[in-house]
């Protein structure tokens, strides 16, 4: 795929070159801004305000909701106090480095699993088109309702995998009774919601790699294993990239499926980023501006992984 | 002929906007336990609409969980709803309530349980009528015990904690029930544990200070660690089981059940075996704590007199009967007519309950009832799960939730 290049006379937004005699009129000059404005007006409503309003609160100390006749509630400017707090706030830093540990170990297990799905079920049949929909349905449904179902999976006297378990001789696994384990069930759970949406992607990268590639290597009498890796692998380091920090952001903003699946417990052994800035805001008094902060850093780490995934996406083009 | 149209048409138009005037539709935020509790409240709605026909309801039933936020919504846009059922009066949402001593009567209040009336008073104001009132205590499998052969004490006798947790343990392995004991994993199904052994966060009487013995909470916190080692499912109270409490209880799968009186109209319908509730053990004292509704109307709203009426009626001594009847519930008017349920176990249990509540100290009602306790509970689960996992220590935990009602403390002046 190449960038088309403008040609004179041609906007670079693809319109046809307008009539001189109409070139200057309000009109024309307005039109791809009109085009364009409920795009922007959507864009700063939901994202640039919220932002720029959640930087400001990271500057006050206040509660969620300010309430004239609550004195109590009233704004008090703070300035960096917040961000600064951070540094020897413990729920924070723990939170953060759980969030990172789970990123680093559940991200690689999602792209192995996803693309290894992909590869057994790439080949273009009706069969496979069907088990493809069945593997992608997790990606449809609410993470809220993934972490329930997993729940009574995981489940210690009545869940099935217990259950199956036991089938097999073994001991019944407190999933969700103990740190470790919780942990495990969580980055299980995680990679199986996410494990469809990311397949298709790589099915797509899959399908982008021409057959003369491994025709020609066939012929040479390379084995399967060379093909994927001196073939497969390398042409699919793009896409992989792509899925490598979508799924890094994904992971990030993990919260709905710890909600229902473990509540962020046992004790606190699951309770990651997003929901220590929930906590923060919603369960302490007049906290709602140290969470706005602890919301920047994520919005920070986002932000550098969006930066990444830009360029990468660039650099494929 | 044309004078008297004209009359006519202006004494009918004049009826229509009369009529228009008296009618109200009253906004009502509500929450319910399931449909047959929304169904139920419905039906009052309708029969109080009967009963004035000027009055009709416009019902949003909201769940439990969000009603903070929403009170928080509500506030910070101003816009209220006419009347609501809470179970504590947000600070935020303190200025838009109503006074009720002015709008009925300052002696009004006095009719109610004095322990859940207390919280409605806010200085000289009553800002809530108590609607209904909950004790937590515990539930016994009678039939578990008849099976092993050990005898449930009278409530005036009672038991223990160290006496009670031998019992089940053997009740539970001579009747081959799964489990010993089951605990709601609550804050407040808790926090009866310290009160029991006589600790509690704010004082009794204003000025609110935080009041707590670190070292005596950090021992019973203990005991209760060892409780849950000896004789609950494993995990359980780590806060991330999937186990249900109540389903383990009325499936028979536990000979007892920490829970609450809300808990007495789903087992007279649904447990399959005799059942009891009390005597709940004691620690150096014996105690419950005091929960359930309030009803409160928003002095925004342009129906307050209307308001006001419906709240006179609903907490009237006739219809909390009826109300706590239909509900399962504890009467939160002092005045009521003994309430007999349709089943005999749950008529005894909801005696057996309102007796523990009233045998409570005071710090059993007081401590929930401060507003600043409302910033507490949070951090009290998030701490006891975190000790019960091994996470940090009793000390730590114990520390963790004088911290937070410190901080809530200091928010709130």
């Amino acid at each position: 795929m190449t960038a088309a290049i403008p040609q004179q006379g041609s906007s670079a937004l693809g319109f046809h070159p307008v009539p001189k005699g109409r070139r200057n009129s309000l009109f024309n000059l307005g039109w791809p801004y009109l085009l364009m404005l409920p795009t922007i007006a959507l864009l700063v409503t939901f994202t640039l305000y919220p932002l720029v309003q959640g930087l400001m609160m990271a500057f006050f100390k206040r509660g969620v909701v300010v309430v004239p006749q609550v004195p109590s509630t009233l704004p008090q400017y703070v300035g960096f106090d917040n961000f600064l707090g951070l540094l020897s706030d413990a729920d924070f830093q723990t939170s953060l480095v759980k969030t990172v540990a789970f990123v680093v170990i559940a991200v690689p297990l999602n792209i192995v699993a996803s693309l290894a799905l992909a590869l057994l079920l790439s080949p273009q049949t009706r069969f496979f088109a069907v088990v493809r929909t069945i593997v992608f349905f997790p990606s449809m449904i609410s993470l809220l309702i993934i972490g329930v179902s997993w729940r009574w999976l995981f489940g210690l006297n009545n869940g099935l995998v217990n259950y199956l378990l036991s089938l097999a001789g073994i001991a019944p696994v407190p999933w969700l009774e103990q740190d470790t384990m919780a942990q495990i069930a969580m980055i299980i759970a995680w990679v199986w919601a996410q494990a469809g949406f990311n397949m298709m992607i790589f099915i797509a990268g899959l399908t982008a790699i021409s057959a003369d590639y491994y025709e020609a290597a066939s012929i040479d009498g390379t084995s399967k294993w060379r093909q994927f890796t001196h073939i497969t692998l390398p042409l699919l380091r793009p896409t992989m990239a792509v899925v490598l920090v979508l799924s890094s952001i994904e992971a990030f903003k993990v919260y709905e499926l710890v909600v229902s699946l473990t509540g962020g417990g046992p004790g606190k052994a699951t309770v990651y980023l997003i929901q220590t800035i929930y906590d923060t805001a919603f369960q302490k008094p007049m906290q709602a501006g140290v969470a706005a902060a602890q919301s920047m850093v994520l919005f920070a780490i986002l932000l550098l992984l969006t930066i990444v995934q830009l360029r990468l996406s660039r650099s494929q083009t | 002929m044309k004078t008297l149209k004209t009359i006519l048409m202006t004494a009918s138009a004049l009826a229509m906007t009369m009529s228009f005037a008296a009618a109200s539709e009253l906004k009502l935020v509500w929450y319910v336990e399931n449909d047959q509790e929304e169904a139920d409240t419905r039906a009052l709605l309708d029969q109080y609409t009967k009963l004035h026909p000027e009055t009709t309801f416009d019902l949003e039933i909201t769940p439990y969980d969000g009603m903070i936020q929403k009170f928080q919504q509500y506030a910070a846009s101003g816009i209220m709803p006419d009347l609501s059922l809470t179970s504590s009066m947000e600070p935020v949402i303190r200025p838009f309530l109503a006074d009720l001593s002015k709008e009925i009567g300052p002696e009004w209040i006095n009719d109610f349980v004095k322990g859940w009336a207390d919280g409605a008073k806010l200085g000289d104001k009553v800002i809530a009528a108590p609607l209904r009132v909950t004790s937590t205590g515990i539930f016994l499998n009678a039939d578990a015990f008849k099976k092993a052969g050990v005898a449930i004490p009278d409530q005036a006798t009672g038991w223990t904690w160290e006496e009670f947790i031998p019992k089940i343990k053997e009740v539970a392995e001579k009747s081959g029930t799964r489990y010993p004991l089951v605990w709601d994993v609550s804050a407040s199904r808790w926090i009866v544990h310290e009160y029991q052994y006589g600790n509690h966060i704010y004082t009794e009487k204003e000025p609110v200070k935080v009041v707590m013995d670190e070292a005596a909470w950090t021992s019973t916190l203990d005991k209760f660690i060892d409780i849950t080692k000896a004789a609950m499912p494993p995990g359980l109270w780590s806060g991330a089981s999937s186990d249900n409490p109540k389903e383990l209880f009325t499936a028979g799968q536990a000979a007892a059940y920490m829970s609450g009186s809300w808990q007495i109209a789903g087992l007279a319908t649904n447990a399959q075996f005799a059942w009891q509730a009390g005597p709940t053990p004691r620690g150096t004292v014996a105690s419950s704590i005091y929960g359930g509704d309030y009803i409160v109307a928003f002095n925004t709203s342009q129906h307050l007199p209307e308001a006001v009426e419906f709240i006179k009626w609903v907490t009237s001594p006739e219809i909390q009967a009826q109300y706590a009847k239909t509900f399962g519930m504890i009467p939160a008017n002092l005045k009521a007519p003994p309430v007999k349920y349709d089943n005999p176990a749950a008529t005894a249990a909801i005696t057996a309950m309102q007796n523990e509540l009233n045998a409570s100290p005071v710090y059993a009602a007081t401590d929930q009832a401060w507003p600043q306790m409302q910033a507490v509970w949070g951090t009290v689960k998030s701490a006891v799960t975190q000790a019960v996992a091994g996470q940090i220590s009793s000390a730590e935990a114990v520390a963790q939730i004088k911290k937070a009602a410190d901080s809530s403390l200091e928010a709130s002046k």
